[in-house]
C-alpha cells in the first residue's frame, strides 16, 4: 500500500523582473534576457566553504524549516534526506577549478575549491551544516531536474528509507553557464532560481504537528517520443486516486519547445476537464530550465485562491530532448475520489 | 507487492577491457599497474598514472558495435558524437554491449528508460576554453555542453522511450543511478532500465585529487599497510535492469538478481569518511533484502587506497560484520581499474555480479601487504572461492555520501517455455 505523502513548506527564490503570477498557457513570450537572483550582499568570504549555491541553498533550508515548523533536532539525524535537480548543476565551479589550472598550472589548484566543484556539495555542505543523515543524492539531468528530484524523494519515503526529504532544484548563472544559456538562442527570459520543497510521510507531518499545504498523488514519466497514449497514460497515473476530468494543469514545459507544447496542450486537452484551467508562469515568470516543475510547484502553493480552486493539479515538466515528469498535486483538505 | 529486479545485461569499457568478458579476465589476472595518460601531460604533478581508456581504439570499437546486425539500430537515430565528448562514447559502447548482451530488440528499447551517472558528461571543458581564447564554439559543442548531454546521446542514439534521469554526486553517481532505475521498475514506469556510467577523465580532475594529496604515485593498493592514495581511471559500466517477469516473458537470461540498497550520509566532513554512514547504508541494504547478514560472502568495497577510506570502510563492515568467524570475503577492484570516479560504482557493481557468476573473487595484485582487517581478502596472484550466493557493492562519496547494493545470483534463471526461448534455440 503506497504511503501518503505531503507537501508541508515550499519556497522559491526567483530574481527581479521574473513575475510570480501565472497566465494562460499559451500566451506569448518576449525577447531574450538572462536574469540572475540577488544574494542580497551575503555571498561567502573567500575564508568559507560555502559556495554561491550552498549559501543559497543554507538561506532557504532555514526558510523552508520555519514554514514549516521544523524543529532543528528534528531537520537532524536518519529521518531527513536531501536531494537536488539542476541542469547545469555546479558547472561553474568546476569552470574556476580549470582555469585555476590552465593560468596557473598544477599549484594554483585549490583543493578545497575541487572538493567543492562536485554537484554535490551544496547538499553535502547543508547535511553536515544541518546534522542530515538520511539519503542524500543530486541529479544534474535534464529540464525536468526538479520534478525528477521530487520523484527521487518520493521514491525514498515510499522505501521508508525516511520521514521527510528537502528536495532543491536550481540554477546557477556563473561562467561558462551564462554564456552557453546566451550561445542557445532561445527566445524569453531565463532566470537563475532556486526552490526547496518539503515532502513528508504524511502521518510522521500530522504527528509533529504540521499542517500539509497539498498532498503528492501520483507520478508519470514521460519518454523522449512524446508519444500521445504515453503521455495521457502518465497524466492519468499522475492523478492517483483523482478523477483526470478534475485536474487542472500547470504546464512547465519549455515556452520554445513548438512540438512537445502542442503534444501537450493536446493530451491536457484530451483528459476533457470541465474548464479547469491550464496555467503557465513561464510566460510572466521566464524559464528556469532544470529547477523548472519544482518552482512552478512552489508558486501555485503560494497562490491559495488558485490552488484550491481545482480538486487536483497536474504539473508537467517535459524537456524537448529527454522526455519528463508529470506530478498530481493535490489541496489536502479535499477529496474528489474516482 | 515488490518486483523482483534482474540484471540481463553487462556492459563495460576500460583502459584494458572492453567488454564484459574480457573485465572479468582482466580482474581474475589482477590488473596491471597505472600508465601515463595520453590525452594530458602529468610532469607538472605529483602522481604520474592512470587508468585511462584509449579514445581512438574506444572510437573504433563503437563503429564496429554499431554496425552489428543483432543491435537493429536506426542509423538515423544514432547522434555523431562531438571528438571532445569522448565520455558519451564510452558510455555508448558500453551501453551497446549490454544491450546486445540482453538480446533488447528496438521494442524492448523502445520501453526501456535510462539512469546514468558521470562526473563530466558535457563538453563543458571545450566550450569553456573557446570563450577563453576567444574562438566560436561549433554547434555540436553547444549542443551537447550540459553534464547530462552524454546520457541524452545515449538515449537518442539506441533510441530508448521510457523514463530519463542523470545523477553526479560525486563517487557514489552511478550506484545511484541503478538505485534510481529499481525504483522505476518498481513503480511501472518501465519495465526495463539501462542504468551505469560514463566518464573521461579531465586534466582538472586530476588536478584537483593531486591538490588534495589523494593520489598515489605508484599504484593503488587498496586495504594495503603501505597505501599512499587512488588513482584515476575512466570508461564506463552499463548494467541491463529488467523486471523478473518480463526478463522471463522474453527469454532473457539473469545475471544476478539487485535485492537490497541502502543510502545514507555521515553529515561529518567533506573529504574525510566516517564509519557510520556506511554502516547504516549496509544495514538499510540488508534489510530491503530481508537477508541475514551471514548470507553475504562477498563484499566489493570502494577501497580507494587512501589512509582515511580504507580504515573508515573497515570500521564500518566490522560493526555491521560483527561476528569475527562469520565474515565475507572483501576485496577492492580499483587496484586492478583504477577509481573511475562517478562511474566507478556501476564498474564494481558489474564486478559483483561476475563475481557471483564466477563463484569466485578475483585477486588484488596490487596489495602485497594487507592491514589487519579481520576480514579474509583474496591474494596477489589467485581468486578466493565465492562460498555463497549473496554479494554486496559499496561506494562512499565526498560530502560522507554511502550507498549499498546488495545482488543475489541468478545462475543464468531464463524461463524454458517462452516462444522468445524457443526462437533462441533453433536459431
Amino acid at each position: 500500500m503506497p504511503v501518503r505523502l505531503s507537501i508541508t513548506a515550499a519556497l522559491a527564490d526567483l530574481p527581479a523582473g521574473a513575475e510570480r503570477t501565472p497566465g494562460p498557457a499559451n500566451e506569448a513570450f518576449g525577447a531574450f534576457t538572462l536574469r540572475r537572483l540577488d544574494d542580497n550582499g551575503e555571498l561567502p568570504n573567500s575564508r568559507e566553504r560555502h559556495t554561491r549555491l550552498s549559501r543559497r541553498l543554507e538561506k532557504l533550508i532555514e526558510r523552508t524549516a520555519t514554514m514549516a515548523k521544523l524543529l532543528p533536532d528534528q531537520i537532524a539525524g536518519t529521518e531527513t534526506g536531501l536531494v537536488s535537480g539542476s541542469s547545469y548543476g555546479c558547472s561553474s565551479v568546476m569552470e574556476e577549478v580549470r582555469r585555476q589550472l590552465v593560468r596557473k598550472g598544477s599549484r594554483g589548484v585549490d583543493p578545497i575549491r575541487f572538493a567543492s566543484a562536485t554537484h554535490s556539495f551544496p547538499l553535502s555542505l547543508n547535511a553536515i551544516r544541518f546534522g542530515i543523515r538520511g539519503p542524500c543524492a543530486a541529479l544534474v539531468s535534464s529540464e525536468a531536474a526538479g520534478l525528477e528530484a521530487l520523484l527521487c524523494a518520493a521514491d525514498w519515503l515510499q522505501a521508508g528509507r525516511c520521514e521527510r526529504v528537502l528536495i532543491a532544484a536550481y540554477e546557477d548563472f556563473g561562467d561558462p553557464v551564462a554564456a552557453h544559456i546566451t550561445a542557445a538562442g532561445k527566445p524569453g527570459a531565463v532566470n537563475e532560481a532556486m526552490a526547496l520543497v518539503l515532502l513528508e510521510v504524511e502521518s510522521a507531518a500530522l504527528a509533529r504537528g504540521a499542517a500539509p499545504l497539498a498532498s503528492i498523488e501520483g507520478f508519470g514519466t514521460v519518454g523522449r517520443n512524446f508519444e500521445m497514449d504515453n503521455i495521457v497514460t502518465c497524466m492519468r497515473r499522475a492523478c492517483g486516486r483523482y478523477d483526470p476530468e478534475a485536474a487542472a494543469a500547470c504546464l512547465a514545459t519549455p515556452r520554445w519547445s513548438w512540438d512537445v507544447r502542442m503534444k501537450e496542450h493536446e493530451a491536457v486537452e484530451s483528459l476533457d476537464r470541465q474548464g479547469l484551467p491550464s496555467i503557465a508562469f513561464k510566460p510572466r515568470m521566464g524559464d528556469c530550465l532544470g529547477a523548472s516543475g519544482l518552482i512552478e510547484l512552489a508558486l501555485l502553493l503560494a497562490d491559495d485562491e488558485l490552488f484550491c480552486a481545482a480538486p487536483l493539479w497536474l504539473i508537467n515538466a517535459l524537456d524537448p530532448r529527454t522526455g519528463g515528469i508529470i506530478t498530481g498535486v493535490a489541496p489536502s483538505a479535499r477529496e474528489h475520489l474516482s | 507487492m515488490s518486483k523482483e529486479v534482474v540484471v540481463t545485461g553487462l556492459g563495460i569499457v576500460t583502459r584494458d577491457a572492453f567488454g564484459a568478458a574480457s573485465f572479468g579476465e582482466w580482474l581474475e589476472s589482477g590488473g596491471g599497474l597505472p600508465s601515463a595518460p595520453g590525452t594530458f601531460d602529468v610532469d607538472r604533478f605529483r602522481a604520474k598514472g592512470a587508468y585511462m581508456v584509449d579514445p581512438q581504439a574506444a572510437r573504433a570499437a563503437l563503429r564496429q558495435m554499431m554496425a552489428k546486425p543483432s543491435l537493429d539500430l536506426q542509423s538515423e537515430a544514432v547522434s555523431p558524437i562531438e571528438p571532445s565528448l569522448d565520455c558519451a562514447a564510452y558510455g555508448l559502447l558500453a551501453t551497446l554491449e549490454a544491450i546486445d548482451a540482453a538480446k533488447l530488440n528496438a521494442n524492448d528499447r523502445h520501453h526501456a528508460g535510462l539512469s546514468l551517472a558521470t562526473t563530466s558528461g558535457g563538453a563543458m571543458d571545450s566550450f569553456a576554453a573557446a570563450l577563453l581564447d576567444g574562438s566560436t564554439p561549433n554547434e555540436a559543442i553547444v549542443r551537447d555542453m550540459r553534464p547530462a548531454s552524454a546520457a541524452a546521446i545515449i538515449s537518442e542514439s539506441v533510441s530508448l522511450g521510457g523514463p530519463f534521469a542523470n545523477f553526479s554526486c560525486a563517487c557514489i553517481s552511478s550506484a545511484m543511478a541503478i538505485a534510481y532505475a529499481f525504483e522505476r521498475i518498481q513503480a511501472g514506469d518501465a519495465p526495463l532500465m539501462v542504468a551505469g556510467g560514463c566518464d573521461q577523465a579531465r586534466e582538472a580532475d586530476y588536478a584537483g585529487f593531486n591538490a588534495l594529496r589523494a593520489m598515489d604515485r605508484e599504484s593503488c593498493r587498496p586495504f594495503d599497510v603501505g597505501r599512499h592514495g587512488m588513482v584515476m581511471g575512466d570508461g564506463s559500466a552499463v548494467l541491463i535492469l529488467e523486471e523478473a517477469g518480463h526478463a522471463a516473458a522474453r527469454g532473457a537470461v539473469s545475471l544476478a538478481k539487485l535485492v537490497g540498497i541502502g543510502l545514507a550520509t555521515d553529515a561529518h566532513h567533506i573529504t574525510a569518511p566516517q564509519p557510520d554512514g556506511l554502516t547504516r547504508a549496509m544495514l538499510q541494504a540488508l534489510a530491503q533484502a530481508s537477508i541475514d547478514i551471514g548470507e553475504i560472502g562477498y563484499v566489493n568495497c570502494h577501497g580507494t587506497g587512501t589512509p582515511a577510506n580504507d580504515e573508515a570502510e573497515i570500521e564500518a563492515l566490522s560493526a555491521v560484520f560483527d561476528d569475527p568467524d562469520e565474515r565475507p570475503v572483501i576485496s577492492s577492484t580499483k587496484g586492478a581499474t583504477g577509481h573511475l570516479l562517478g562511474t566507478a560504482a556501476a564498474l564494481e557493481a558489474a564486478a559483483t555480479v561476475l563475481a557471483l557468476q564466477a563463484r569466485a573473487v578475483p585477486p588484488m595484485r596490487s596489495t602485497r601487504s594487507r592491514m589487519a582487517s579481520g576480514f579474509p581478502m583474496p591474494g596477489v596472484d589467485r581468486p578466493l572461492p565465492l562460498e555463497k550466493g549473496m554479494a554486496m557493492s559499496n561506494s562512499l562519496g565526498f560530502g560522507g555520501l554511502n550507498i549499498s547494493l546488495i545482488f543475489a545470483e541468478a545462475r543464468g534463471e531464463v524461463a524454458r517455455n517462452s516462444p522468445r526461448h524457443a526462437e533462441r534455440r533453433m536459431s
